[in-house]
Protein backbone atom coordinates (compact mmCIF):
# COMPACT_ATOMS: atom_id res chain seq x y z
CA UNK A 1 0.00 0.00 0.00
CA UNK A 2 1.22 3.49 -0.84
CA UNK A 3 2.09 5.53 2.27
CA UNK A 4 0.00 8.60 2.96
CA UNK A 5 2.21 11.69 3.12
CA UNK A 6 0.71 14.85 4.61
CA UNK A 7 2.30 18.30 4.39
CA UNK A 8 0.84 21.38 6.02
CA UNK A 9 2.12 24.92 5.51
CA UNK A 10 1.16 27.62 7.99
CA UNK A 11 -0.34 30.22 5.61
CA UNK A 12 -3.90 29.53 4.42
CA UNK A 13 -3.23 30.60 0.81
CA UNK A 14 0.39 29.36 0.89
CA UNK A 15 1.63 32.79 -0.21
CA UNK A 16 4.88 34.15 1.26
CA UNK A 17 7.32 36.99 0.72
CA UNK A 18 11.11 36.88 0.79
CA UNK A 19 12.31 37.04 4.40
CA UNK A 20 9.09 35.54 5.78
CA UNK A 21 9.25 32.57 8.11
CA UNK A 22 7.65 29.42 6.77
CA UNK A 23 6.47 26.78 9.20
CA UNK A 24 5.94 23.30 7.80
CA UNK A 25 4.50 20.18 9.42
CA UNK A 26 4.64 16.76 7.80
CA UNK A 27 3.63 13.25 8.66
CA UNK A 28 3.69 9.77 7.16
CA UNK A 29 0.81 7.32 7.68
CA UNK A 30 -0.55 4.05 6.32
CA UNK A 31 2.81 2.32 6.64
CA UNK A 32 4.32 0.00 9.23
CA UNK A 33 7.16 1.35 11.31
CA UNK A 34 9.59 -1.36 10.20
CA UNK A 35 8.90 -0.69 6.51
CA UNK A 36 10.49 2.75 6.67
CA UNK A 37 14.13 3.38 6.00
CA UNK A 38 14.14 7.19 6.04
CA UNK A 39 11.97 10.25 5.62
CA UNK A 40 13.38 13.37 4.02
CA UNK A 41 11.83 16.82 4.05
CA UNK A 42 13.04 19.70 1.93
CA UNK A 43 12.06 23.15 0.81
CA UNK A 44 13.11 23.77 -2.74
CA UNK A 45 12.47 25.51 -6.02
CA UNK A 46 12.65 24.01 -9.47
CA UNK A 47 12.16 25.22 -12.99
CA UNK A 48 9.68 23.72 -15.36
CA UNK A 49 9.18 24.38 -19.03
CA UNK A 50 10.56 23.58 -22.45
CA UNK A 51 14.26 23.56 -21.58
CA UNK A 52 16.69 21.96 -19.17
CA UNK A 53 15.47 21.78 -15.61
CA UNK A 54 17.15 23.48 -12.66
CA UNK A 55 16.65 23.00 -8.95
CA UNK A 56 17.81 24.60 -5.71
CA UNK A 57 17.35 23.25 -2.20
CA UNK A 58 16.80 25.89 0.49
CA UNK A 59 16.22 23.59 3.47
CA UNK A 60 16.77 19.86 3.99
CA UNK A 61 16.46 17.37 6.82
CA UNK A 62 16.59 13.58 6.93
CA UNK A 63 15.03 11.39 9.60
CA UNK A 64 16.15 7.82 10.14
CA UNK A 65 15.04 5.38 12.82
CA UNK A 66 17.34 5.33 15.84
CA UNK A 67 17.44 3.25 19.00
CA UNK A 68 15.97 6.17 20.97
CA UNK A 69 13.37 7.03 18.31
CA UNK A 70 12.61 4.03 16.10
CA UNK A 71 9.32 5.44 14.78
CA UNK A 72 9.77 8.21 12.21
CA UNK A 73 6.11 8.34 11.20
CA UNK A 74 4.72 10.90 13.69
CA UNK A 75 4.35 14.55 12.79
CA UNK A 76 7.56 16.51 12.48
CA UNK A 77 8.02 20.18 11.78
CA UNK A 78 10.55 22.77 10.77
CA UNK A 79 10.70 26.52 10.40
CA UNK A 80 12.89 28.37 7.98
CA UNK A 81 13.33 31.93 6.75
CA UNK A 82 12.58 32.19 3.07
CA UNK A 83 15.15 33.74 0.71
CA UNK A 84 14.47 36.82 -1.39
CA UNK A 85 14.93 34.97 -4.66
CA UNK A 86 14.16 33.26 -6.92
CA UNK A 87 10.53 34.35 -6.81
CA UNK A 88 7.76 32.09 -8.01
CA UNK A 89 7.16 32.79 -11.67
CA UNK A 90 4.64 31.47 -14.09
CA UNK A 91 6.03 32.25 -17.52
CA UNK A 92 5.26 30.75 -20.89
CA UNK A 93 8.48 28.87 -21.61
CA UNK A 94 9.71 28.66 -18.03
CA UNK A 95 8.10 28.53 -14.61
CA UNK A 96 9.73 28.66 -11.19
CA UNK A 97 7.89 26.56 -8.64
CA UNK A 98 8.55 26.52 -4.91
CA UNK A 99 7.43 23.55 -2.85
CA UNK A 100 7.83 21.62 0.36
CA UNK A 101 8.74 18.06 -0.58
CA UNK A 102 8.63 14.94 1.57
CA UNK A 103 10.28 11.78 0.30
CA UNK A 104 9.70 8.43 1.96
CA UNK A 105 12.31 5.72 1.49
CA UNK A 106 11.01 2.19 2.08
CA UNK A 107 13.12 -0.76 3.16
CA UNK A 108 12.45 -2.49 -0.17
CA UNK A 109 14.03 0.42 -2.06
CA UNK A 110 10.81 2.07 -3.20
CA UNK A 111 10.69 5.84 -2.89
CA UNK A 112 7.48 7.85 -2.56
CA UNK A 113 7.36 11.60 -2.85
CA UNK A 114 4.78 14.29 -2.26
CA UNK A 115 5.01 18.03 -2.93
CA UNK A 116 3.08 20.91 -1.46
CA UNK A 117 3.47 23.99 -3.64
CA UNK A 118 3.55 27.55 -2.36
CA UNK A 119 4.15 31.00 -3.81
CA UNK A 120 7.14 33.16 -3.01
CA UNK A 121 6.54 36.79 -4.03
CA UNK A 122 3.85 38.26 -6.22
CA UNK A 123 5.25 38.15 -9.72
CA UNK A 124 2.36 38.53 -12.19
CA UNK A 125 1.47 35.61 -14.40
CA UNK A 126 2.99 36.03 -17.87
CA UNK A 127 0.70 36.65 -20.82
CA UNK A 128 1.18 35.78 -24.46
CA UNK A 129 1.59 38.95 -26.49
CA UNK A 130 0.18 38.57 -29.97
CA UNK A 131 2.38 40.23 -32.65
CA UNK B 1 -2.71 23.48 -14.09
CA UNK B 2 0.63 21.87 -14.98
CA UNK B 3 1.77 21.55 -18.55
CA UNK B 4 2.11 17.79 -19.25
CA UNK B 5 4.41 18.56 -22.18
CA UNK B 6 7.08 20.24 -20.00
CA UNK B 7 10.54 18.72 -20.16
CA UNK B 8 10.20 17.23 -16.70
CA UNK B 9 7.50 14.88 -18.03
CA UNK B 10 8.80 14.28 -21.56
CA UNK B 11 12.56 13.89 -21.14
CA UNK B 12 14.08 10.42 -21.51
CA UNK B 13 13.61 8.59 -18.26
CA UNK B 14 10.55 10.58 -17.19
CA UNK B 15 8.32 9.24 -19.94
CA UNK B 16 8.47 5.49 -20.59
CA UNK B 17 9.08 4.37 -24.13
CA UNK B 18 5.82 3.24 -25.68
CA UNK B 19 6.77 0.28 -27.78
CA UNK B 20 4.88 -0.85 -30.84
CA UNK B 21 2.43 -3.73 -30.26
CA UNK B 22 4.01 -7.20 -30.02
CA UNK B 23 7.30 -5.74 -28.78
CA UNK B 24 8.46 -5.55 -25.19
CA UNK B 25 11.43 -4.08 -23.34
CA UNK B 26 12.21 -7.52 -21.89
CA UNK B 27 12.11 -8.98 -25.41
CA UNK B 28 14.58 -6.37 -26.64
CA UNK B 29 16.92 -7.08 -23.72
CA UNK B 30 16.81 -10.81 -24.46
CA UNK B 31 17.51 -10.12 -28.12
CA UNK B 32 20.43 -7.87 -27.19
CA UNK B 33 21.87 -10.56 -24.94
CA UNK B 34 21.55 -13.09 -27.76
CA UNK B 35 23.65 -10.66 -29.81
CA UNK B 36 26.28 -10.66 -27.00
CA UNK B 37 25.28 -7.11 -26.08
CA UNK B 38 26.05 -5.68 -29.50
CA UNK B 39 23.39 -3.79 -31.40
CA UNK B 40 22.11 -0.53 -32.82
CA UNK B 41 18.88 1.38 -32.35
CA UNK B 42 18.20 3.20 -35.59
CA UNK B 43 15.79 6.06 -36.11
CA UNK B 44 15.41 9.68 -37.22
CA UNK B 45 15.72 12.78 -34.99
CA UNK B 46 13.22 12.93 -32.16
CA UNK B 47 11.78 9.46 -32.60
CA UNK B 48 12.51 8.28 -29.03
CA UNK B 49 15.91 6.57 -29.25
CA UNK B 50 17.16 8.15 -26.00
CA UNK B 51 13.86 7.41 -24.28
CA UNK B 52 14.15 3.77 -25.32
CA UNK B 53 17.71 3.65 -23.96
CA UNK B 54 16.48 5.00 -20.61
CA UNK B 55 13.76 2.34 -20.55
CA UNK B 56 16.25 -0.42 -21.36
CA UNK B 57 18.80 0.53 -18.67
CA UNK B 58 16.96 -0.69 -15.55
CA UNK B 59 16.00 -3.98 -17.24
CA UNK B 60 19.60 -4.54 -18.35
CA UNK B 61 20.70 -3.97 -14.75
CA UNK B 62 18.12 -6.46 -13.52
CA UNK B 63 19.69 -8.93 -15.97
CA UNK B 64 23.02 -8.40 -14.21
CA UNK B 65 24.67 -6.03 -16.65
CA UNK B 66 27.03 -3.33 -15.35
CA UNK B 67 26.38 -0.26 -17.48
CA UNK B 68 28.64 2.49 -18.73
CA UNK B 69 26.40 4.92 -20.55
CA UNK B 70 27.36 8.00 -22.56
CA UNK B 71 25.17 10.54 -24.31
CA UNK B 72 26.78 12.50 -27.11
CA UNK B 73 25.54 15.77 -28.50
CA UNK B 74 26.03 17.36 -31.88
CA UNK B 75 29.70 17.86 -32.71
CA UNK B 76 31.02 15.76 -29.81
CA UNK B 77 33.77 13.82 -31.57
CA UNK B 78 35.23 12.03 -28.55
CA UNK B 79 33.76 10.02 -25.68
CA UNK B 80 33.44 12.05 -22.46
CA UNK B 81 35.55 9.59 -20.45
CA UNK B 82 39.01 8.13 -20.01
CA UNK B 83 39.86 4.54 -20.92
CA UNK B 84 41.01 4.07 -17.33
CA UNK B 85 37.65 5.10 -15.80
CA UNK B 86 36.43 2.48 -13.33
CA UNK B 87 32.86 2.71 -14.61
CA UNK B 88 34.05 1.78 -18.09
CA UNK B 89 36.49 -0.89 -16.98
CA UNK B 90 33.93 -2.62 -14.78
CA UNK B 91 31.10 -2.34 -17.30
CA UNK B 92 29.78 -5.38 -19.11
CA UNK B 93 27.53 -3.29 -21.34
CA UNK B 94 28.61 0.00 -22.90
CA UNK B 95 25.85 2.27 -24.24
CA UNK B 96 26.52 5.24 -26.52
CA UNK B 97 23.57 7.44 -27.40
CA UNK B 98 24.53 9.31 -30.58
CA UNK B 99 27.38 7.02 -31.65
CA UNK B 100 27.67 8.60 -35.09
CA UNK B 101 28.78 11.89 -33.46
CA UNK B 102 32.12 10.20 -32.71
CA UNK B 103 34.93 10.50 -35.21
CA UNK B 104 35.59 7.36 -37.25
CA UNK B 105 38.76 6.82 -35.24
CA UNK B 106 36.92 7.12 -31.89
CA UNK B 107 34.24 4.70 -33.15
CA UNK B 108 36.93 2.23 -34.17
CA UNK B 109 38.77 2.54 -30.84
CA UNK B 110 35.63 1.97 -28.81
CA UNK B 111 34.55 -1.03 -30.88
CA UNK B 112 38.01 -2.55 -30.60
CA UNK B 113 38.10 -1.89 -26.85
CA UNK B 114 34.70 -3.53 -26.32
CA UNK B 115 35.66 -6.58 -28.40
CA UNK B 116 39.00 -6.94 -26.64
CA UNK B 117 37.48 -6.85 -23.15
CA UNK B 118 34.33 -8.78 -24.08
CA UNK B 119 31.89 -5.94 -23.41
CA UNK B 120 28.58 -5.36 -25.16
CA UNK B 121 28.16 -2.18 -27.19
CA UNK B 122 24.70 -0.75 -27.75
CA UNK B 123 24.48 2.41 -29.82
CA UNK B 124 21.84 4.75 -31.20
CA UNK B 125 22.22 6.17 -34.64
CA UNK B 126 20.22 7.90 -37.35
CA UNK B 127 21.47 5.55 -40.04
CA UNK B 128 22.77 2.01 -39.86
CA UNK B 129 26.44 1.75 -38.86
CA UNK B 130 27.01 -1.93 -39.48
CA UNK B 131 25.88 -3.25 -36.10
CA UNK B 132 23.08 -5.77 -35.88
CA UNK B 133 19.88 -3.74 -35.59
CA UNK B 134 18.09 -4.21 -32.29
CA UNK B 135 15.12 -2.14 -33.38
CA UNK B 136 14.44 0.38 -36.09
CA UNK B 137 12.16 3.19 -34.93
CA UNK B 138 9.84 4.90 -37.34
CA UNK B 139 7.40 7.25 -35.63
CA UNK B 140 3.82 7.31 -36.82
CA UNK B 141 0.68 9.17 -35.89
CA UNK B 142 -0.60 6.29 -33.75
CA UNK B 143 2.55 6.45 -31.63
CA UNK B 144 2.18 10.22 -31.34
CA UNK B 145 -1.43 9.85 -30.19
CA UNK B 146 -0.45 7.20 -27.62
CA UNK B 147 2.32 9.41 -26.20
CA UNK B 148 0.02 12.42 -25.91
CA UNK B 149 -2.69 10.31 -24.25
CA UNK B 150 -0.08 8.96 -21.82
CA UNK B 151 1.21 12.44 -20.92
CA UNK B 152 -2.31 13.78 -20.40
CA UNK B 153 -3.52 10.74 -18.44
CA UNK B 154 -3.66 12.70 -15.16
CA UNK B 155 -4.60 16.03 -16.70
CA UNK B 156 -7.66 17.59 -18.30
CA UNK B 157 -7.75 16.80 -22.02
CA UNK B 158 -6.59 20.20 -23.23
CA UNK B 159 -4.90 18.77 -26.34
CA UNK B 160 -7.12 16.74 -28.66
CA UNK B 161 -6.41 14.17 -31.35
CA UNK B 162 -6.98 16.66 -34.16
CA UNK B 163 -4.36 18.98 -32.59
CA UNK B 164 -1.88 16.11 -32.54
CA UNK B 165 -2.56 15.23 -36.17
CA UNK B 166 -2.16 18.84 -37.32
CA UNK B 167 1.07 19.48 -35.40
CA UNK B 168 2.50 16.08 -36.32
CA UNK B 169 2.33 16.99 -40.00
CA UNK B 170 3.73 20.48 -39.30
CA UNK B 171 6.81 18.99 -37.63
CA UNK B 172 7.71 16.42 -40.26
CA UNK B 173 6.94 13.51 -37.92
CA UNK B 174 9.55 14.58 -35.34
CA UNK B 175 8.00 13.54 -32.02
CA UNK B 176 10.29 15.75 -29.92
CA UNK B 177 9.35 18.84 -31.93
CA UNK B 178 5.72 17.78 -31.78
CA UNK B 179 5.82 17.73 -27.98
CA UNK B 180 7.50 21.17 -27.87
CA UNK B 181 4.80 22.47 -30.13
CA UNK B 182 2.03 20.96 -28.00
CA UNK B 183 3.63 22.57 -24.93
CA UNK B 184 3.07 25.98 -26.55
CA UNK B 185 -0.48 25.11 -27.56
CA UNK B 186 -1.22 23.92 -24.03
CA UNK B 187 0.11 27.21 -22.61
CA UNK B 188 -2.05 29.26 -24.98
CA UNK B 189 -5.17 27.40 -23.92
CA UNK B 190 -4.23 27.35 -20.24
CA UNK B 191 -3.72 31.11 -20.16
CA UNK B 192 -6.99 31.63 -21.98
CA UNK B 193 -8.99 29.54 -19.52
CA UNK B 194 -6.98 28.11 -16.65
CA UNK B 195 -6.24 29.28 -13.14
CA UNK B 196 -2.80 29.85 -11.65
CA UNK B 197 -0.80 26.67 -10.93
CA UNK B 198 -1.65 25.16 -7.59
CA UNK B 199 0.29 21.95 -7.42
CA UNK B 200 3.94 21.18 -7.95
Amino acid sequence: MVPLISIHLDRPYRAYQGGDELHCQYQVDRVKVDQLQAVEASLLWYTEGKGEEDLGVHYFERNIPTTEDPDIRPMKQFTTTLPCSPLSYEGIIIKIQWCARVRVFMQDGTVYSHDQAFLLGKTPVAQIVQP
Amino acid sequence: MQNPFATRWTRPGACPFLLPPNTSIEGLVEQLQQQQGWGQIVGPHGCGKSTLIESLKPILEVHGEQLASYCLHEGQRHLPMKWTDCSLQEATQVIVDGFEQLSKFSQYRLKRYCRKFNKGLLVTTHQTLGFTTLISLQPDIRTALRIVAHLQRNHPQVIHAEDVRRHYQDHSQNLRELLFSLYDLFEQRRLATGPRSESA
